[in-house]
């Protein structure tokens, strides 16, 4: 790799790694089903680079980022239009839109991780344990003693609490 | 309930792809409607790869060297609770740090890919045991599968009819692949194509609510089990869950059943789902290694090759073979049914009394009269007990409704045409099947669960079935039909009462 390839490299590393939270919370907003949203972002990663010429250092990467991720999240759902989880497309543009104009969500990000400290240590376990790659919802259910009913359940409340305590750092904060 | 709460549950039912159809309609209506709506979606669905991004960066912590936890954990007993009890900024940075480590890998590896126009070559199976027999096929090529072979998108495993293979299929599980099998990946994300033979899989990796999915010429399983077998044949797919549950769905007639630990399906042509019950576990069967007689030996390798490849494997059953000098107690563990085939004097009776087959809490099949009294299905002394003579005899069936008849009535010529086995039950079998005007020389009969052997109750099913080893062939039709209804009739599970007991 030249000199100039390598830094081009190394600025698009970082550009990406300082939004690439941001871009993958857009792709999930858009992506039914998690382990999708994770294969599109790979996708997404590495048409990001072959485009990485056309991009404006003057813009902001995310909203370039998340605008060529819209094409990757729209070309990826439109083999899965039977899926009964996908919207329609106009209904996923407009979340598109909505996502990229939102400017808070590296606050929400930000208070995410001290609203998962506040959580009981037990609630944390479980739902990061959850979470993990690769988690099985029925091993897990069964390593807890409780049927995957019961443990979706548990994370249903506790992804309340966090959205909840999450609306109340911005709210804290002036955000909302 | 308000409508907020309605929403929320609706969302949180979506995030976790739990969300029935009827329920994404409504939340797609809520959305579109309102903004309000879409930011709680927008949200969640946020937490929800956020959530992800710190699960993943536990575990990249946890993977990473001791150098970064060492530095950073106080003493415990628990890593993770103390990592969690570090705070501020300290904090921060750390796992900033490891999260951009493991993001900068990936992404790497990402363009890497790229780089080297490999970006349409991820593997989507390792071959874990192959050999002889098994080889990855791609447009017309063909090479030998071996240990640490990777298939990529656009290729297919084989295995001959003659073979078995191992395959770590990523994101899944592992599959044991029976004969005459062709796997390959499917265009679709989580899917498989089973275009033939049968695959016993072991699920290691589940995702909630985006199940993998196998589709056969006739049928397409949605997977949330842990441990099944799916094979297609003729025609015919056959569906065999030990644990968890797979959503079964007949291509043709669109009609679709859920099957769970402990059952079984069948879809045939246009017929929907046909489900009954199985027992779990596998088969086991046991040979001699010993050819002691031409025709024998003959036999053994057609219920080697014919029963484990064309039968058993079709029927949803993952087959181990054992003879009989070599087989162990710990052998019978997880088995559905023990098929004990012809032994010669000597041999076969140490194995059974090794392996106390005779109390055993497992189906059995005996093909060789000489073990009957062995596991106590007759009397002990030969000719009385069981015999055998050499001619040719037709079969008479006497209990054309029982299952194990398998449709079968009246004489039937052409079963037997060489050498004559029989046994004598105890009054308390069923008799399916004799010689004719010889009504205690059995060719078929069989006991229930708890129903009085030779001196003690049969802790499961038995089936004695003679076969005449001189006779059976490939197109012995009428054999081949009495042995597959000996399975199914061993397997079942919802049992109904002996109706037809003791006809001796």
């Amino acid at each position: 790799m030249d000199p100039h390839e390598q830094q081009r490299h190394r600025r698009f590393l970082r550009l990406f790694a300082a939004n690439e939270a941001a871009v993958h919370g857009f792709v999930r907003s858009l992506v039914p089903r998690r382990e999708d949203a994770a294969e599109v972002m790979q996708e997404v990663a590495v048409v990001l680079w072959e485009k990485f010429d056309e991009f404006d250092s003057s813009r902001d990467f995310r909203k370039w980022a998340c605008g060529v991720a819209r094409f990757e999240v729209l070309a990826f759902l439109r083999d899965r239009a039977r899926d009964r989880h996908v919207f329609d497309e106009s209904l996923l543009m407009t979340l598109a839109e909505e996502a990229v104009a939102d400017e808070a969500g590296e606050a929400r990000r930000a208070a995410l991780e001290s609203c998962l400290e506040k959580l009981q240590p037990r609630q944390r376990e479980v739902v990061l344990a959850a979470y993990e790659p690769g988690a099985r919802m029925d091993a897990l259910a069964r390593q807890r003693g409780q049927t995957a009913m019961s443990l979706y359940k548990v994370l249903h409340r506790i992804r309340l609490a966090l959205q909840e305590c999450i609306e109340r750092t911005q709210a804290a904060e002036g955000l909302t | 309930m308000s409508e907020r709460t309605r929403l929320v549950e609706l969302v949180q039912a979506y995030v976790d792809g739990m969300a029935a159809a009827d329920e994404a309609a409504e939340l797609e209506s809520l959305l579109r409607d309102d903004a309000e709506a879409r930011r709680v979606f927008r949200s969640y669905m946020e937490l929800d790869a956020a959530l992800g991004r710190v699960a993943a960066s536990r575990a990249c912590l946890r993977a990473e060297s001791n150098e970064v936890t060492s530095d950073l954990s106080e003493p415990s007993s628990n890593g993770v609770e103390s990592r969690y009890a570090i705070r501020g900024r300290q904090r921060s940075r750390a796992v900033a740090a490891v999260l951009a480590s493991c993001l900068v890998i990936a992404l790497l590896a990402a363009l890497l890919a790229v780089w080297i126009g490999r970006g349409n070559s991820v593997a989507w199976a390792t071959v874990v045991e192959g050999g002889p027999g098994v080889s990855i096929e791609s447009s017309g090529n063909s090479r030998p599968a071996r240990p640490g072979d990777r298939l990529r998108l656009g290729e297919s495993i084989h295995v001959t009819d003659d073979a078995t293979a191992r395959v770590r299929l990523s994101g899944f599980g592992v599959a044991m692949l029976g004969p005459s099998t062709r796997l390959e990946r499917s265009r679709e994300a989580r899917s498989v194509e089973l275009m033939s033979g049968s695959a016993e899989i072991a699920v290691d990796e589940h995702s909630a609510g985006r199940p993998w999915r196998i589709r056969t010429p006739q049928a397409e399983a949605a997977v949330s089990a842990n441990e099944f077998n799916i094979a297609s044949s003729a025609g015919r797919t056959a569906l065999r869950v030990t644990d968890g549950r797979v959503h079964l769905v007949s291509l043709n007639s669109g009609a679709s059943e859920d099957v769970r630990g402990g059952r079984r399906a069948i879809v045939e042509a246009d017929s929907p789902p046909m489900v009954s019950s199985s027992r779990p576990g596998s088969a086991l069967v046991l040979t001699s290694r010993r050819p002691v007689h031409a025709d024998w030996d003959k036999f053994n390798q057609l219920v080697n090759q014919k029963l484990l490849n064309a039968r058993l494997w079709q029927m949803g059953f993952r087959v181990d073979v054992r003879h009989f000098e070599d087989v162990q107690p710990s052998d019978l563990a997880n088995r559905a049914i023990v098929i004990v085939s012809l032994f010669d004097y000597g041999v076969g009776e140490p194995a059974i009394e090794r392996i106390d087959l005779a109390h055993a809490d497992v189906p059995v099949i005996c093909l060789e009269p000489a073990g009957y009294p062995q596991l106590g299905m007759t009397a002990a002394r030969e000719g009385t007990g069981f015999a055998f003579r050499s001619g040719k005899s037709a079969v008479k069936f006497v209990a054309p409704d029982h299952p194990l008849a398998a449709g079968l009535h009246g004489k039937r010529d052409g079963l037997i045409r060489g050498i004559i086995g029989w046994g004598r039950p105890l009054d308390s079998a069923t008799l399916i099947a004799h010689l004719p005007e010889q009504p205690e020389q059995a060719i078929l009969f069989a006991y229930d669960a708890q129903q009085m052997l030779n001196g003690f109750s049969a802790p499961e099913r038995r089936v004695g079935l003679f076969l005449d080893p001189s006779g059976i062939g490939e197109h012995s039709q009428d054999s081949w039909h009495l042995l597959e209804a000996a399975v199914n009739w061993c397997v079942e599970l919802e049992r109904q009462p002996e109706s037809s007991k003791g006809l001796l």
